[in-house]
């Protein structure tokens, strides 16, 4: 299934989950007290030699999971400029930056099935208030399972809807796919509770 | 109790179905998706409480590393950036758009649903993420209003076509509009 995450060996594959994500949230905190640009420089470079250690490919793929933001720090940072206030434009952008990049380097090296286990974990406290966990594994699991089956369905649904002479597929597609995917949960709920239910 | 769970879970993947639809490229060259449509119809259609639990689990398993998010995006950076309060406002304006649902049941369908998803998923959303961006940016509001406007018109026509889908929907599957069950 589609998943963001590299598979490895590298020693970030290797540590456990719940220490990188501890990490990230400590690390998220304190770059907020780094007030000097040249430092927050040193962290970006130093975030990517992080990646390079991992894989090259690694460095890459971060790269390019960058890329959409960019833009969005670009235009921050013009809007900076514009009131004069330079200095503080570069060090907002930057801190945006190595946040993302070591919250992306989080998700890059960790599977899924891990973060799905430590996610579980994090919600034992809710059984305390009377609510379940089994029932949100069961629907996470869902999720995953059921997301390629429902894109590979409105690929075809658009697909015939072409082959019936409309040229491009518009707004209108979004029927049919909610009404077959509704169809559908009847059927898997049914078929849930015929197998014993939650 | 399995229909909810099971609805939650399939609608969850609907709006991750709506961020991989062709971007439309409104007359302001701004190009929008139609995952946050995806809410909108979580909303109308779940109601209010199941609306944001299907938005909260597709959010969690953005953020557990899958690319559901439209442009193939996921992972834990996307939270971190000061857009993310659209994210973090997306549950909060399913629940909104379905609670108002709920409670007008006397007017046509596509009329109650596009005003809710106005109230819902534009009013209460942009109060959410306009603050979060300031924050984040470190702008002012006008700036803030300013940077995010070119989407406010996309946004007024995904609300005015959820309209026309719930429609849809509703003429050729009633019980599933699950806002409108009289059982519950």
């Amino acid at each position: 299934m589609l998943a963001i995450s590299l598979a490895g060996t590298s020693w970030a594959h290797n540590s456990r989950v719940g220490f990188k994500l501890a990490a990230l949230s400590l690390i998220s905190i304190l770059i907020f007290f780094i007030t000097n640009w040249i430092l927050l420089l040193f962290c970006l470079i130093g975030i990517v030699f992080l990646y390079y250690s991992v894989s090259f490919n690694a460095l890459r793929k971060g790269m390019n999971l960058l890329r959409p933001i960019v833009l969005v720090i670009g235009l921050i940072w013009i809007f900076h400029i514009l009131r004069g206030e330079y200095l503080s434009g570069i060090i907002i952008c930057l801190r945006l930056l190595v946040l993302v990049a070591l919250a992306n380097f989080v998700t890059l090296t960790s599977k899924l099935s891990d973060m799905m286990e430590l996610f579980l974990w994090i919600l034992n406290p809710l059984k305390l208030i009377g609510i379940k966990t089994a029932p949100i594994a069961l629907a996470l699991g869902m999720v995953i399972r059921f997301t390629p089956v429902l894109i590979e369905r409105a690929k075809q649904l658009s697909q015939s809807w072409r082959a019936r002479g409309l040229r491009y597929t518009n707004w209108r597609i979004i029927i049919p796919i909610f009404i077959t995917v509704i169809d559908d949960a009847d059927r898997v709920s049914e078929a849930i509770r015929a197998r014993g239910g939650v | 109790m399995e229909k909810n769970i099971v609805y939650i879970a399939l609608f969850s993947g609907l709006i991750a179905v709506l961020g991989l639809l062709p971007k439309l490229t409104l007359v302001s060259g701004i190009p929008i998706t139609a995952q946050s449509l995806g809410v909108m119809l979580c909303g109308i259609i779940l109601g209010a409480k199941r609306g944001a639990l299907a938005v909260l689990l597709f959010l969690s398993l953005v953020a557990l590393g899958l690319p559901l998010l439209a442009g193939g995006r996921g992972g834990l950076g996307v939270f971190t950036t000061p857009w993310a309060g659209f994210l973090f406002g997306f549950p909060f304006a399913a629940f909104v758009t379905g609670y108002i649902m709920e409670r007008l049941r006397s007017l046509p369908i596509s009329i109650v649903a596009s005003f809710s998803a106005i109230i819902g998923s534009i009013f209460i959303l942009y109060a959410i993420a306009i603050p979060y961006y300031m924050i984040g940016a470190k702008m002012n509001f006008f700036q803030s209003i300013l940077t995010m406007s070119p989407f406010i018109p996309g946004d007024i026509l995904k609300c005015i076509l959820a309209g026309f889908i719930v429609n849809g929907i509703h003429k050729s599957r009633p019980n599933a509009i699950l806002s409108w069950a009289r059982t519950r």
